[in-house]
């Protein structure tokens, strides 16, 4: 009997992957083969999806992009025991966009199956928890402190000192929350990493909870991941039958329970406070900080709000120690980091690897330029509100300190790459009006800001007082930088300033007089 | 006709909080002594510095919307010196410094969070 891997991830799906598995099994029967189609996680190069791997005995063989189309051919090259087929990529895990990379949190998912106890184990999964559990609190958030981990979501606060922070509160209960509300343009990790592994995201909420004292975790997971929803869902489930949940977990006297909270489309619930208001079942408004949600979170109660792939992180620290998590990374970002390429380029999909490699390196090693094969004018990194770089700043390292300096951020890792066709001012008006859009609407920068600031732009695109308008523009993006309640308001300026800054051509008012130009029949001239 | 006068300070009186000390902080070259605990804006109402609001009140905990002042504090996000009427002109006399609960300073996800009030 062969394995054949067609991944159930939604990416894969998106273009395909359950035609293909359909196909396969079709063939299958008509030829009489016995296959067992195992449904993973995706490899995470959505560039080849959906990846048909099969399992040969020195290692995985991988096909793709697979239409239902190719199949009947990838059978007739005897595809089950490694066959040579023009869509064939030779064993997967030595394909060098995989090799190149530093595989931690990532690196169950698209190989196990992700619902599978056994898989799960097999490939070191619960390692951490068992470590854990034989463990004080306050060791667990040394160890997380000492690897030097820092927030994943975008902020980059350390885990182990905020972890402290929930255990040493006194207020009783506390509360584990996961912030899984990924609304960031062009970030897919959390989402496939709830899909392919999400067991290990269930660990990771329970480590928490041993690490501040909490025996009740929420995971909030934005509407727009039905199936990132329904296998975490299923996954719970599992996890109470096998005692990883529940009044004993793994047979110890630490009790934990977990359940899911879906959003309701609303990006601003990804901001921490705002999503403890949405869990609470309150509209999602931002919170005034101090106090923080360390010391007064949901429902008033010290609350531990971490993103998807920071308590993935926190298991690779307690799985291998914490000098080993430390050793990848520079300066004081630690660890590996979970990029995720999307936008025009040629290969996307998801690099983990260590800080500091250059933006230049990840789009050329791994992007491989543009899909239209057009020149990179921009990249985004960092979501809709991470600054646009220009190509003279690709020797900008990825690591907080360093793009902090250059006025970008990192962010959650979203990487979104632009060829020479992109409309930069386009690109800044969208900040504006995605902000216009997604703010709660409590604090006045925000709310009014972005709004002003849409039309600002509007006046200078066409060309009304350019020079004035600019000006303009810089004293809102300062007022709303400085006087924002949160980083929605707050960063908002940052795509903003970086157009001005990096392609101040595109914000001249330029375009407008080419129009009237072109109108005109190049009067001007 | 007699007009009542009743001062609103902005955020409401920590007078008989949970910590009973109280400390003492210069606003604008006059001294103040306040139960720990309290906001920036209400020890300034104290010491007889008014700073207009619209979103605060003394039956109101501290809500943070109108932006309207911010409090700069040193060390942290936002202390380049500002010529500009919006920014609170408060500076407070070290080390007595109160924790800003009146409103919060403009946060942003870069920034390590600010140690709740108390000095």
């Amino acid at each position: 009997m062969s394995t054949v891997y067609v991944p159930a991830d939604s990416a894969a799906r998106s273009v395909g992957a359950d035609q293909v598995a359909a196909a396969i099994e079709l063939q299958a029967a008509r030829r009489g083969c016995v296959v067992d189609i195992v449904r993973n996680g995706s490899r995470e190069m959505t560039w080849l999806e959906p990846l048909v791997e099969v399992a040969c005995p020195d290692g995985r063989v991988g096909y793709g992009p697979v239409a239902p189309g190719d199949v009947a051919g990838l059978f007739d090259a005897g595809f089950l025991d490694g066959g040579d087929h023009k869509l064939g990529h030779g064993r997967t895990d030595q394909i060098p966009w995989l090799a190149l990379q530093n595989r931690l949190t990532f690196s169950r998912v698209g190989i196990i199956d992700p619902l599978s106890v056994q898989d799960y184990q097999a490939h070191g999964g619960l390692i951490a928890l068992r470590r854990a559990l034989a463990m004080t609190p306050e060791q667990i958030c040394d160890e997380v402190t000492a690897s030097g981990l820092r927030g994943r979501g975008g902020a980059g606060f350390p885990v182990g000192v905020k972890w402290r922070t929930v255990l040493d509160a006194p207020a009783w209960p506390k509360f584990v929350t996961c912030n899984a509300d990924e609304g960031d343009s062009g970030t897919f990790a959390d989402r496939m990493l709830m899909e392919g592994d999400p067991f290990m995201l269930i660990e990771g909420m329970v480590i928490a909870g041993l690490a501040v004292g909490a025996h009740e975790g929420f995971i909030y997971v934005r509407s727009e991941y039905p199936d990132a929803v329904a296998t975490m869902q299923a996954a719970i489930r599992t996890a109470y039958k096998t005692g990883w949940l529940g009044p004993r977990v793994l047979g110890s006297d630490h009790g934990f329970d977990l359940e899911i909270r879906v959003g309701a489309g609303a990006y601003i619930c990804g901001e921490e406070t705002a999503m403890l208001e949405s869990l609470e079942g309150k509209r999602g408004v931002v919170r005034a900080k101090p106090p923080l949600p360390a010391i007064e979170g949901l429902f008033g109660k010290p609350t531990v709000v971490n993103n998807v792939l920071s308590l993935a992180s926190v298991l690779v620290v307690l799985a291998h120690g914490s000098d080993f998590y430390r050793d990848f990374g520079v300066g004081s970002s630690r660890g590996t980091q979970v990029f995720q390429l999307a936008g025009n380029v040629a290969r996307g999909g998801i690099v983990e690897t260590a800080f500091g490699i250059t933006l230049g390196q990840m789009l050329e090693q791994f992007a491989g330029g543009t899909a239209s094969g057009r020149p990179i004018r921009a990249v985004q990194v960092g979501g809709p509100l991470g600054a646009y770089l220009p190509p003279t700043e690709f020797d900008l390292p990825l690591d907080y300190e360093a793009f902090a300096q250059a006025g970008a951020m990192i962010g959650h890792g979203g990487v979104v790459v632009f060829d020479d066709t992109v409309d930069m001012a386009a690109q800044a008006r969208s900040a504006m009006e995605f902000c216009a859009a997604e703010s709660c609407g409590k604090c006045t920068p925000c709310r009014v800001g972005a709004v002003r600031g849409v039309e600002v732009i509007d006046r200078i695109v066409a060309g009304q007082d350019a020079a004035a308008n600019v000006v303009l523009l810089q004293d809102l993006c300062e007022l709303m930088a400085d006087g924002s309640l949160c980083a929605m308001g707050g960063l908002t300026p940052m795509p903003v300033r970086s157009v001005l800054q990096h392609f101040p051509e595109s914000m001249d008012g330029s375009a407008a007089r080419t129009d009237q130009q072109d109108r005109t029949g190049g009067a001007r001239r | 006709m007699t007009l009542l006068r009743e001062p609103d300070h902005g955020t409401p009186d920590r007078t008989g909080a949970v910590e009973a000390r109280s400390v003492t902080v210069e606003i604008d070259g006059t001294a103040v002594t306040v139960p720990a605990g309290t906001s920036v804006m209400r020890a300034a109402g104290l010491a007889g510095v008014e700073i207009p609001r619209l979103c605060a009140t003394d039956s109101l905990e501290p809500f943070g919307s109108c932006r309207l002042r911010l409090v700069e504090i040193e060390g942290r996000k936002g202390t380049r010196p500002r010529a500009r009427p919006r920014a609170a002109r408060t500076w407070l006399s070290r080390p007595a410094r109160l924790g800003c609960s009146g409103c919060a300073v403009g946060w942003s996800s870069s920034t390590p969070p600010i140690t709740p009030a108390t000095a």
